[in-house]
């Protein structure tokens, strides 16, 4: 069985096409989404149409966690967050239709699931803790254990950082998808992960990056009120201040 | 350096003979062209080879020589088995790398062939320029009456010392070189017998580099420096401190050349474990000697093995480094770089706070300590309640409890295998294997094989205790960069060396069964009590 892995679309919807193509020419049966279906680009409505289109499982990231918050609630994120980052939250709740609404809030936290072979998939966000974790390459076996809240899945599947890597760690296949629309890690290619299972053998993962119509996502972030500065995420993979 | 031209291993056979003087030229010359041969002159070359090996020629040792010539713009790395001189006869594995450019460091030597013969003898050491040999040739093109030809040389060489070695030159040699470049040997053959019989001419018996050693007078750096640990039985205690600590403070003087012009991580590593051996040593005697001399030296001591610790530590570290990436799959090179990048300028500000040490005042009290101690005359009535006690009457009680402690250590370990516990048996190891090496000396070989015994569980411990030196490292250095900007690959780079260590632990906690399990024997014991009994 080939999977794909996808996390932190964050509304870019020709990069999940893209993606989702891409995993498709590569046998890619099922999908997998970390969370993070909205928020920074223009489509957060579209990509949550395609996710519950092509019935992929997910669970719901931080991001999406907080779009729901503040459809309730406005004043107090207006009141907590910088004005530009509220601009982005606000512009994503206000143009977030009821479908997409209703879809994500109806996301767990966390997925579980047996894959053929009898291997334990374990889906969440930021990690087991909380949405808001996070998951980078220096994972240690302890803080792996600690990152798990108690659980033993054979597969743990993460995003959130938008730092793609696969790493296996006592046992634990550990894959975090990275972002399949709003990479920050220095490569403007947006990433996602394929998982194969063969038999009963060990699962094995890697990091796919791809190339998408990037001309699209700015075009359509050029309507929108969304900071300007966004567009350099696409065109750059502007890296932020990574938290070990 | 970038494009190098290998040129095909090569077998080189020619003929060499000393001669006293330049003139000497001359004659051969005409007694070559009385016996038939054709000389016409070549056009002359001045040439500079640096001989590179490591601090204690471990290349020299293997019976190669590692050499950078300069000589007309031109630079070639050559590496030659030093083979056998017979009769003036050399016979020479050689091997030539000519590169571009005029190779500005020569110690980096930049070419997969050279490395691939010298890394498995030379690790973990480092190049360095040991010699420079000069030379003038003068050469003719020789055809002989049979038809070979033979290139013949004239040589006038000086010698000048590098590296560690104290600086000199030496007297020139003069010597004749006949390399046959065409035709059969035996009409070399023919020519070497007739140079033979040439008067003033000797049949040279050395190569280049082992006559610039034998001119320069220089010494091979040895694991045993001079003087001896001269510990007799006999001894009262606070003499044979005074020796061990006198030893040890000569070994780490001995090495500060080295340490201060970082020559080899070799010098640190010798430096801080005499360091600990003074340390180990005041300890052991303590209540042999004067408790304030005692304190003040193992204040100065504790700082000292402090500044060797913090470089060696990182020497440790940096040793392992490609030896642990090369196990992680898919390991970034662009992160490793960084990272050996990164753990080379933290060495430098600890080597440089090192040097200040050495350097500083304290380190001149140290010293003027260390001298006030060992040389002052033995009391005759010393306050210290154990300082008359005979060295034979302390060992044979003492050593059997340190190896008490470290059986009964051990024996926790396997109970508990902690890392605390086991990092708790390497000091108690530390202490056995140092008192039995101090009085050593006054059991001949007799303690040699229970030492040889604890050196194979020691590495073990060591092992592991990198390990935790390793995950410690990295854990400071994630906290230490938490919130700047870190290139993912590098963390993935130390997530995947953190992980390794856990394993590499693991394989040392199950190799440490199995040793610990031949070593915790009744043999054991019985051939420590003896090699103290024979005494």
């Amino acid at each position: 069985m080939i999977a794909a892995l996808l996390s932190d679309i964050h509304g870019n919807l020709p990069a999940l096409r893209a993606a989702v193509a891409d995993a498709e020419a590569r046998g890619a049966e099922r999908f997998f989404c970390a969370g993070d279906l909205t928020g920074y680009g223009p489509f957060p409505s579209e990509v949550c149409r395609l996710v519950a289109e092509r019935r992929m499982a997910g669970v719901l990231g931080n991001y999406d966690g907080k779009v729901l918050e503040a459809i309730e609630n406005p004043a107090a994120f207006e009141k907590a967050m910088k004005p530009a980052k509220w601009r982005i939250l606000d512009w994503t709740r206000t143009n977030l239709d009821r479908k997409a609404r209703g879809f994500l809030a109806a996301l767990p936290p966390v997925h579980r699931e047996t894959l053929p072979g009898g291997f334990a998939l374990l889906l969440v966000h930021g990690s087991v803790l909380s949405a808001d974790d996070a998951v980078y390459p220096s994972l240690t076996s302890r803080g792996l254990k600690t990152k798990l809240g108690g659980e033993r899945p054979d597969i743990f599947v993460c995003g959130h950082t938008h730092i793609p890597f696969v790493r296996r760690i006592g046992g634990v296949l550990v894959v975090n998808c990275g972002s399949a629309g709003h990479p920050v890690d220095g490569d403007p290619r947006p990433a996602y992960a394929l998982l194969r299972i063969a038999g009963l053998g060990a699962p094995s993962a890697r990091i796919v990056r791809f190339d998408y119509p990037k001309g699209e996502v700015l075009a359509a972030l050029a309507k929108t009120p969304l900071p300007k500065s966004l567009s350099r995420d696409y065109e750059e993979g502007n890296k932020r201040r990574w938290m070990p | 350096m970038d494009a190098v031209t290998p040129r095909p291993e090569a077998t080189e056979i020619e003929y060499k003979f000393l001669m006293p003087e330049p003139a000497a030229k001359n004659a051969v010359l005409d007694l070559l062209r009385d016996k038939g041969y054709r000389t016409s002159p070549q056009r002359v070359v001045h040439q500079q080879d640096l001989y590179l090996d490591t601090f204690d020629w471990r290349l020299l040792r293997s019976g190669l020589a590692l050499r950078l010539r300069r000589a007309g713009g031109a630079a070639i790395y050559g590496i030659k088995s030093l083979g056998k001189v017979e009769e003036g006869r050399a016979e020479r594995r050689e091997v030539e790398v000519r590169i571009e450019g005029n190779a500005a460091d020569p110690t980096a030597v930049a070419d997969k062939r050279i490395h691939a013969e010298i890394d498995p003898i030379i690790h973990p050491r480092r190049l360095l320029v040991q010699l420079a040999v000069r030379t003038e040739r003068i050469p003719y093109r020789l055809r002989c009456p049979e038809g070979a030809q033979v290139e013949l040389v004239f040589d006038t060489t000086s010698f000048s010392a590098r590296g560690m070695n104290r600086p000199r030159r030496s007297k020139p040699l003069y010597e004749m070189e006949a390399e046959l470049k065409k035709g059969p040997p035996a009409d070399l053959e023919a020519l070497g017998r007739l140079l033979a019989g040439c008067p003033g001419l000797l049949p040279s018996r050395q190569s280049k580099l082992e006559t610039a050693i034998e001119r320069l007078g220089i010494v091979f750096p040895s694991k045993n420096p001079p003087p001896p640990l001269r510990v007799k039985l006999e001894d009262r205690l606070d003499v044979a401190v005074q020796k061990i600590l006198s030893f040890q403070f000569h070994r780490i003087e001995e090495n500060l050349p080295g340490v201060l012009a970082d020559l080899d991580t070799e010098f640190v590593h010798q430096a801080r474990v005499s360091t600990r051996r003074m340390r180990s040593a005041l300890r052991l005697f303590r209540k042999a000697i004067p408790e304030k001399a005692a304190a003040d030296l193992a204040a100065d001591l504790s700082w000292l093995g402090a500044l060797f610790g913090g470089v060696r530590d990182l020497d440790v570290f940096l040793l392992n480094l490609p030896g642990a990436t090369a196990t992680v799959a898919r390991a970034p090179e662009r992160a490793v770089a960084i990272l050996t990048r990164h753990i080379q300028e933290r060495r430098a500000v600890l080597l440089s706070d090192l040097l200040n040490g050495l350097a500083s005042p304290r380190y001149r009290r140290f010293r003027t300590r260390v001298a006030a101690f060992t040389g002052r005359p033995p009391a005759k009535k010393p306050a210290a309640p154990l300082a008359l006690t005979a060295v034979h009457t302390f060992a044979s009680e003492r050593i059997p409890e340190l190896f008490q402690a470290v059986l009964a250590q051990g024996r926790k370990v396997l109970a508990k295998p902690k890392l605390r516990n086991f990092h708790r048996l390497r000091i108690e190891f530390k202490r056995l294997r140092y008192a039995c090496e101090f009085v050593g000396p006054a059991y001949g070989d007799g303690l040699k094989p229970f030492i040889g015994e604890t050196v194979q569980i020691q590495d073990c411990l060591g092992e592991l205790q990198d390990t935790v030196f390793t995950r410690s490292l990295i854990d400071g250095l994630l906290e230490e960069w938490k919130g700047n900007v870190i290139d993912p690959r590098l963390l993935f780079l130390f997530g995947e060396l953190y992980e390794l260590q856990g394993e590499l632990a693991r394989a040392r906690q199950a190799a440490f069964r199995e040793i610990w399990s031949r070593f915790d024997q009744e043999t054991t014991a019985a051939g420590l009590a003896a090699a103290l009994k024979r005494a």
